[in-house]
């Protein structure tokens, strides 16, 4: 991912941070509305002066973007703002720091007053650094420390990319505050293409039909819009389940844990009759349940549906598997 | 544990004193879906959190006035509403949702609580993603 910021504030002792060139993107300016001033100690950046707000030259090349930060407890006192979106010409961004034991990210638009957005607790040690990463993306705002994601918001009122920087409420000193021992930032790479499995082969039938009077399930539920002319059925309900599986077609291991949707419609033929269940699983090969649901008592239908599986479910699919998953449809009388 | 709460809103919107829901008066992690409008709009001065915490915790916040603790997490999102509680309770918290948020829930609702939670987050912040607000599991203070 290409690195737009980079500083890892190596200068004497004392050098303001204006008068400091970081390695990438860092040339440092102090935010008009709000001047901060910042010098570096111990190869570190901290506040040190009058004024809150301080940015790096560099830009992303679009608003997606992660900052990272090697965030140093000198002593635990005040708290280090990481901004970013930070528009270098109002008071407008998205914060993260750490103060009193506790995490918060916080939103500002155009100077007015302060929304936080997330809050964790976790305490921290003196002399020690934390990988801290923000990533901004427009569909959510995650933090992480040392790996490990402690919060995600979903708030994009801040949308244009703006600039990274630092802000801090009071003065520090060399010795005391939260220092930034190193910070960088990188765009993000762009989100994979979007891929669909549709249902391409019959596995098992059971006793399922495809009402349109066809002899395969795949080629009734396998439209790219939705049309309920052509359908599957099960036979009428007993309390052995019935129960088809459908291989879906080929698509390439995305590479995300994120945005792996299965969608279908369903419903019982009449608001009256026996009450009966659903079972959906989501199956890679003959042997392994990615994922499996149920809707009890189904209504009238049809019903959209959508089920989006968990991290941990999109992980468990190997990229072989994304070649050989299957829907399977189970329908039992309750 | 995790619970999504409706929670008012408290501070004065000053950098020590920040907009944020009434849960953060209580030991826990938490984030909320807050609105842009939520100064001047009084339909939007109840937000959606996911807050973790412990189960005294949690027990103690729906004693407060200014807090509803719905019964359900994070993880129970793939559960269909009419598989919590009576028909009672779901009565009460489909009250609570409706007078709170103005998104209208009914006791034998048959969508998932996925689709609820979408819909309440929805009303607070157009860019509302059930799957993109969570937070870590309460490690205690």
């Amino acid at each position: 991912m290409p690195v737009f910021v980079n500083d890892t504030f190596t200068d004497p002792a004392g050098t303001l941070l204006t008068a400091h060139t970081g390695e990438i993107g860092a040339t440092w300016a102090s935010h008009p509305l709000d001047v901060g001033v910042y010098s570096i100690a111990n190869n570190r950046a901290y506040r040190s002066g009058t004024g809150r707000i301080i940015y790096a030259s560099g830009s992303p090349a679009g608003a997606e973007y992660d900052i990272e930060a090697d965030y140093y407890v000198v002593t635990d006192v005040e708290g280090m703002h990481l901004l970013g979106r930070l528009d270098a010409t109002a008071l407008t961004y998205y914060s993260i720091r750490h103060y009193l034991g506790v995490w918060t990210l916080q939103k500002r638009v155009a100077g007015g007053t302060t929304d936080t957005l997330a809050s964790t607790t976790q305490g921290v040690v003196a002399a020690t650094n934390y990988a801290i990463k923000l990533e901004i993306r427009d569909a959510a705002k995650k933090f992480s420390v040392g790996g490990s994601v402690l919060f995600s918001i979903t708030n994009n009122e801040i949308t244009a990319a703006g600039k990274v920087g630092f802000r801090e409420i009071a003065a520090t000193t060399a010795t005391t505050g939260k220092h930034i021992d190193r910070v960088w930032a990188t765009d993000a790479l762009a989100p994979p293409p979007v891929q669909f499995a549709r249902p391409a082969t019959d596995v098992t039938d059971g006793t399922w039909t495809d009402q349109a009077g066809g002899l395969s399930l795949f080629a009734a539920i396998g439209e790219a819009v939705a049309a309920d002319a052509d359908y599957i059925r099960s036979a009428n309900a007993t309390t052995t389940a019935d129960v088809s599986e459908i291989a879906l077609g080929t698509i390439i291991d995305p590479g995300v844990s994120t945005g792996h949707i299965v969608r279908y419609r369903y419903g019982k033929d009449t608001a009256a009759g026996d009450v009966v269940n659903l079972t959906v699983s989501l199956r890679q090969g003959t042997a392994t349940e990615i994922a499996a649901w149920t809707h009890l008592d189904i209504p009238q239908g049809p019903i959209d549906a959508a089920q989006t599986l968990t991290a941990a479910q999109a992980d468990a699919i190997t990229t072989a598997g994304y070649s050989d998953l299957r829907l399977r449809f189970s329908s039992v009388k309750a | 544990m995790k619970r999504y709460t409706l929670s008012t809103i408290i501070g004065t919107g000053l950098d020590e004193d920040s907009f944020r829901p009434a849960v953060t008066a209580y030991p826990c992690n938490w984030v909320v879906a807050i609105a842009p409008d939520h100064q001047t709009n009084p339909n939007k001065r109840w937000v959606i959190c996911v807050v973790a915490a412990t189960q005294a915790t949690l027990t103690a916040m729906d004693t407060d006035p200014s807090i509803d603790v719905l019964p359900f997490g994070y993880d129970d999102l793939p559960m269909i509403w009419t598989s919590l509680g009576t028909n009672q309770q779901r009565t009460t918290w489909a009250n609570a949702i409706r007078t709170r948020t103005g998104v209208t829930v009914s006791r034998d609702d048959p969508r998932t609580l996925r689709d609820i939670v979408q819909a309440i987050g929805s009303a607070v912040d157009s860019n509302f993603q059930s799957d993109n607000l969570n937070v870590t599991d309460w490690a205690g203070a």
